[in-house]
């Protein structure tokens, strides 16, 4: 027991830090459990980078990916290539992305030209005071970009990832609800 | 022709000319191979510029730029590979390519890239089985991060155990020998400590160097030769299956004997501490450490608003107090007039003129400027004074390697043939 205090006693800190780290990822994952159907939640209405405004409704009954980005995240800029090639493989068997990018409107037009994006991206700038209210909604309270969320054709919420996609979890988590 | 003159215009050609090069480049932007320069036999194509572009720090913000900034990056990168090119040229006419240094190198960065290419596909080799990644899968159903955790895990434990066996394998496949009874630290510098088959050696000077490494104990010295010996026998086991790191030495070395050489250039413009003190003594502007004011200022519209304002603050009213009222200065009035500090020669003349010998708290006379009229004060004040040369070599070496550099990049490209394959028949220049 002795040995157990001494080692507490000196990790002190790092034993803080690591519940501290479990407590934001179970607080994370209660919130997005919460979160069953995507047509139960508040809607949001959000000028797009064609000029218009626009909810997530107009997906309906496709296999949506909502993804949160912004463009100063490296990570998010590699995503986006790949989500560009899955829109164009994909959009004929009902394969919709819906991005809301976190910046000012100027800068995300730059990375649509640059990155040549196929998918519609909505804008959520800075100043928006929805935004923290948006990204909690959709199970993100801390803000982590990038961020995704997998809709089936019902709404159904079935899968939220933080960080970057990779192949196998879009080939496990969105491939067999096409 | 005055020198600052020629810079300027140069300065302004490359930027058209680059600006219409890359604007060309951009609507050819499926022909990866087209040549952008040539430098006597050597060249840059669309792929270089695209590959130094992406591996620069700051591509994550390149996407996010204007057309018109993206293409004066792309300039200005492209510009650097044509100078790497030319330093290039340079180096290998000079000697430094056959140093025994730089072979030393380039054969230790071959060594590097065949070890981890072997070790690579060792690990690739490795495949989560069918059975193992369902029940995983199955334990951590939602939790995507929880199940690439394990997988890792999974893999970097029969990678260990991979990894052991294959350097069992190739000991026994090369006879290795270890020779621990030799090592000391007074041992002969090309006493072999390490041999395998195939001419594979470790000499005590390739892991040891006694007047350096001094404190060394013989094993940490032991662990070194162990070290030095898996990287050679591993890199010949690469070689004799067949992997191939040419192209990648080539990379490397085209991309190292430019910076060595320039390098050495820098050495031996700034090795002479004469040199350096000359250009401090004929350039006494820049240890100049300029007076700094911290300044309190009204701007005013008119000329008779001033000397009413003048008249308040003569009788004893705040002139901060009636800047944050009255002053048509948005910066100022939302300060209440606080400028903060600015510095001699960096602000307008008319107002560092009349405010030069104040006295610290007194108003200024009114100061007219083409924005209005200005009553400005002195809060504080910082003295002038001169940095002393020791203070500041780091700083004077750079200016003069910048001005060597200059003049070399002038005469290189009067050397060396460059061709900018460009719209139109403009020349380019690198030198701006």
């Amino acid at each position: 027991m002795l040995v157990v205090a001494e080692f507490i006693k000196k990790n002190l800190f790092s034993i803080f830090i690591f519940l501290m780290a479990i407590s934001i990822v179970n607080n994370t994952i209660a919130e997005s459990e919460n979160i069953k159907n995507a047509w139960e939640l508040p809607t949001f209405n959000l000028k797009g980078l064609d000029g218009k405004n626009h909810t997530l409704k107009e997906w309906y009954g496709k296999v949506i990916l909502l993804n949160f980005w912004a463009s100063w995240c490296a990570p998010c800029q590699y995503e986006i290539r790949d989500l560009t090639q899955y829109q164009e493989k994909l959009a004929d068997k009902g394969f919709q992305v819906v991005s809301l990018g976190f910046d000012k409107e100027q800068k995300l037009r730059n990375i649509h030209r640059s990155l040549e994006i196929n998918y519609p991206v909505l804008i959520m700038e800075p100043s928006n005071p929805r935004t923290q209210a948006i990204m909690k909604q959709w199970g993100n309270p801390q803000n982590m970009i990038p961020h995704n969320v997998v809709i089936d054709k019902n709404g159904e919420i079935k899968y939220i990832h933080r960080g970057q996609l990779d192949e196998e979890i879009f080939n496990d988590y969105i491939m067999p609800l096409l | 022709m005055n020198t600052s003159i020629v810079k300027k215009m140069i300065s302004q050609s490359v930027s058209v000319i680059l600006l219409l090069c890359l604007f060309y480049v951009q609507a050819n932007a499926m022909a990866q191979q087209q040549v952008l320069v040539t430098i006597e036999n050597l060249q840059v194509t669309e792929t270089d510029l695209e590959m130094a572009l992406r591996s620069s720090p700051f591509y994550t913000q390149f996407n996010t730029m204007d057309e018109k900034q993206q293409a004066s990056l792309r300039g200005d990168i492209l510009k650097r590979l044509v100078i790497s090119r030319l330093f290039k040229l340079e180096a290998e006419a000079s000697d430094l390519e056959q140093s025994s240094e730089f072979k030393k190198e380039m054969e230790d960065f071959r060594y590097g890239l065949l070890y981890r290419e072997y070790m690579d596909n060792l690990r690739n080799s490795i495949q989560l089985p069918d059975d193992v990644r369902k029940k995983m899968r199955a334990q951590y159903k939602g939790s995507h991060d929880a199940y690439a955790a394990a997988k890792a895990s999974y893999i970097s434990t029969q990678y260990r155990s991979l990894y052991e066996m294959a350097l069992i394998k190739l000991r026994d496949k090369y006879h290795v020998k270890v020779y621990e009874d030799r090592v000391s630290k007074t041992t002969k510098p090309k006493t072999i400590v390490f041999e395998a088959d195939g001419g594979i050696k470790v000499t005590m000077q390739d892991v040891f160097d006694p007047d350096k490494e001094g404190d060394l104990t013989k094993d940490q010295i032991l662990e070194r030769i162990f070290q030095r010996g898996e990287l050679l026998v591993v890199a010949r086991a690469a070689e004799e299956d067949g992997m191939d790191v040419s192209e990648r030495v080539n990379a490397y070395k085209n991309e190292r004997l430019p910076a060595l050489w320039i390098e050495k250039k820098q050495q031996q413009w700034t090795q002479d501490e004469e040199v350096l003190k000359k250009y401090y003594t004929e350039h006494p502007e820049l240890s100049l450490i300029p007076q700094r004011w911290h300044l309190g200022m009204i701007v005013l519209k008119t000329e008779a608003e001033a000397k009413f304002i003048m008249q308040r603050i003569k009788k004893g009213e705040s002139l901060f107090k009636l800047a944050g009222q009255y002053s048509i200065d948005a910066y100022g009035k939302a300060h209440n007039g606080d400028i903060g500090w600015v510095r001699e020669n960096s602000g307008n003349p008319k107002i560092e003129n009349a405010i030069k010998d104040l006295e610290n708290g007194k108003p200024s006379k009114i100061i007219k400027i083409e924005k209005g009229y200005i009553i400005a004060t002195i809060i504080d004040r910082r003295p002038g004074g001169k940095r002393q040369y020791i203070s500041m070599k780091d700083k004077v070496r750079q200016f003069v390697i910048n001005e060597q550099m200059h003049k070399y990049l002038m005469d290189l490209e009067k050397q060396y043939k460059i061709t900018w394959n460009l719209l139109g028949s403009q020349e380019g220049k690198i030198n701006s």
